[in-house]
């Protein structure tokens, strides 16, 4: 059961140049994945892939010259794209929370901790501020802040790096929501301080059966916190699968060099595959295989639209050179 | 052993705080040497003192107390004109390239800005230099022309180290200088750094929150909890036997890029105290497993673990009751 069902999405910047002239940035090109309850997917990439287009796109956070072009949204058997702006409202911040990164530039500053908590809770739910209050207190206890009766009162910039993230992650919870989307839950933050807020995270899908999609860089999260993964580059998911067989057996030319660049990899003193090179220009994107100028086994084939390559159970990779990736041997 | 590039003793910093008048005990009595061709990994959390230590060391900023010896002299205590004559001799790459370039100025004449200041090279010369410069930085010299704007963070970077290795110093002070990169690019940072460390026989403090990073580049590693190191020895040993309860903890948090790594795991409760109130006796006592009554009371010193040059500033080392349960 598939909670999250994201099919073929396309989210373009349309604008228009000096010479008045449309200009279209292909920002997501055919997006699609699923996220079920109880299940953590990882969505890495690159600066500049999409991972958090495709988050935004989702909750219907795009400002303009963003736009949905094509694809569907399905959350909850709810078709995302065809809700009017008050049932998306009802959606956001309900049954769908995002922890976004920069926790301390997302909380207002003029107001304390705990209003902001009641506010978003009343805003979704039906009862007294003293019962919005209550539950504010008990979710500041749930992610492990001390003394949060006190901590209500206290002001956004009083807070650290780490207690600020925890104070979103409450706001989130306010109204126990179904699906859970972290960007970046904990770049900037220590790793000790990082491993707490991921513990967390983690617990909530497993005890209250949450659906979560974390966006990261950091193939480390992935590795320890996350069921499956979904790699994505220059707009399209390439590579998807559980977890383990894609670190196992990344089949993706992009994927084996992520794979390749992580320290513990080039501690084993194997030549890394290089591929540090500029992303594609979204303006003018390849037709085929956007990976092509980076990719060590590109030819001719990769002018054409790539198709998707079955693996393993629920492995596949979008890649016409997958007999010849595989033929290299493994990493 | 060969003598150390530099030997930094008792180095402190202490800030006010502009309104309140209040102590900052940023760096309290840090030692450590550096050599020729080695690298130094400094690790710890923000807060810690890592990039104040940094600063120090290529005097951006001027100590409280305690000496820097640099190639035989004290550097701590020198006028900034003095300072400015080593400066070819000590160089910085920072973490955020975006915004340690000017914007205004071609990657040419980036490039050739220290060599202007610091050597009496003629036009010419500066323009072969700065050409070999950016091949041995591996990059293309079709970006010369460029301005920072037009240049990718990677690419950008390589033009801070390009900046800093530009008058062949003798000790590079790389504060985070990946942290802000991509994976792919930040292997090749990484590569390009161990490559030009070989070539010129540079010294290099590395200062970084990322342990991957850090054992992958370090021949040494000293760990600072605020503002004290409270270990330091060889990679290999601190990494694979780490003494101080903080050191077990820290490096028991760090999420390696394997999935088949089993975590073992100890999480540290709460985060690092505040500098201006810093705990009595041990800094580490308010979070650590292990804390009881005399930590409370003393200050451990460094003292050695094994001979291999591990040190490691805990009471209960002595009695081999340091070992934190994961």
């Amino acid at each position: 059961m598939t909670l999250l069902q994201v099919r073929n999405l396309h989210t373009h910047f349309i604008s228009r140049n000096l010479d008045n002239e449309i200009t279209i940035a292909r920002a997501l090109n055919g997006v699609s994945f699923d996220v079920a309850p109880g299940e953590v997917l990882g969505l890495v990439g690159e600066t500049g892939a999409g991972k958090s287009l495709t988050a935004y796109s989702v909750i219907g956070l795009l400002k303009p010259p963003a736009r949905v072009v094509d694809g569907d949204l399905t959350f909850d058997g709810k078709d995302l794209r065809n809700l009017d702006d008050a049932a998306v409202n009802k959606l956001r911040g309900g049954e769908i929370a995002m922890v976004v990164q920069n926790p301390r530039s997302s909380l207002d500053p003029l107001t304390r901790v705990g209003e902001q908590l009641v506010r978003v809770h009343m805003a979704h739910r039906r009862t007294s501020e003293e019962a919005a209050r209550q539950r504010a207190v008990e979710m500041l206890a749930a992610v492990g802040i001390p003394a949060p009766q006190q901590r209500m009162r206290a002001w956004p910039h009083e807070l650290s790096g780490g207690m600020a993230q925890r104070v979103l992650i409450a706001m989130a919870l306010m109204n126990e929501p179904k699906m859970i989307i972290a960007d970046e839950p904990t770049t900037g933050l220590d790793v000790t301080v990082q491993a707490q807020i991921l513990d967390l995270l983690r617990e909530l899908v497993e005890t209250r059966n949450v659906a979560a999609m974390i966006i990261t860089h950091d193939l480390g999260i992935v590795a320890h916190y996350c069921d499956r993964m979904a790699v994505m580059f220059a707009g399209r998911i390439v590579e998807t699968g559980d977890v383990e067989t894609v670190f196992e057996n990344p089949a993706h030319p992009y994927t084996r060099t992520l794979i390749a660049s992580t320290p513990e990899r080039l501690r084993e003193g194997k030549a890394a595959i290089l591929g540090g090179g500029a992303p594609p220009n979204l303006f003018d994107l390849p037709k085929g295989c956007h990976y092509v100028d980076r990719c060590s086994f590109a030819q001719d084939v990769c002018g054409e639209p790539p198709k998707w390559e079955d693996l393993d159970d629920g492995h596949e990779a979008l890649c016409s050179r997958i007999d010849a990736v595989r033929a290299a041997g493994a990493l | 052993m060969n003598e150390p590039i530099l030997r930094a003793e008792g180095l402190t910093k202490h800030f006010t705080t502009p309104r309140s008048g209040q102590i900052v005990r940023a760096v309290n009595g840090v030692g450590f040497e550096m050599f020729a061709g080695k690298t130094v990994g400094m690790v710890g959390e923000s807060g810690s003192g890592k990039s104040t230590v940094g600063r120090m060391v290529v005097r951006l900023l001027k100590p409280t107390e305690g000496t820097v010896t640099f190639r035989n002299r004290d550097i701590a205590a020198l006028s900034g004109r003095a300072v400015r004559d080593l400066r070819s001799d000590l160089q910085m790459v920072f973490q955020d390239p975006w915004s340690s370039l000017n914007p205004r100025m071609r990657v040419k004449r980036l490039i050739e800005e220290p060599l202007l200041l610091h050597s009496k090279m003629s036009a010419g010369e500066r323009s072969d230099r700065v050409e070999g410069i950016a091949r041995s930085v591996r990059m293309s010299t079709q970006l010369l022309t460029r301005f920072p704007g037009e240049l990718s963070g990677g690419q950008l970077q390589r033009v801070c180290i390009a900046r800093a290795i530009a008058t062949n110093p003798g000790l590079i002070v790389l504060d985070e200088p990946t942290s802000s990169l991509d994976l792919s690019v930040r292997a090749g940072i990484l590569e390009l750094l161990q490559e030009l460390r070989e070539k010129s026989g540079a010294a290099m403090l590395f200062i970084s929150h990322d342990l991957g990073t850090v054992r992958l580049v370090s021949d040494y590693i000293l760990v600072l909890y605020l503002g004290h190191i409270v270990e330091s020895g060889p990679m290999d040993k601190v990494f694979d036997s780490p003494s101080h309860p903080y050191t077990q903890t820290l490096l028991s948090a760090h999420l390696p890029a394997d999935p088949k790594v089993t975590l073992k795991r100890h999480l540290l409760k709460g985060e690092i105290p505040s500098p201006i109130d810093m705990p009595p006796g041990c800094p580490f006592q308010t979070r650590c497993p292990l804390v009881r009554e005399d930590c409370k009371r003393v200050l451990p010193p460094l003292t050695p673990v094994g001979d291999a040059g591990q040190q490691a500033a805990c009471i209960r080392i002595a009695e081999g009751t340091n070992k934190v349960p994961l």
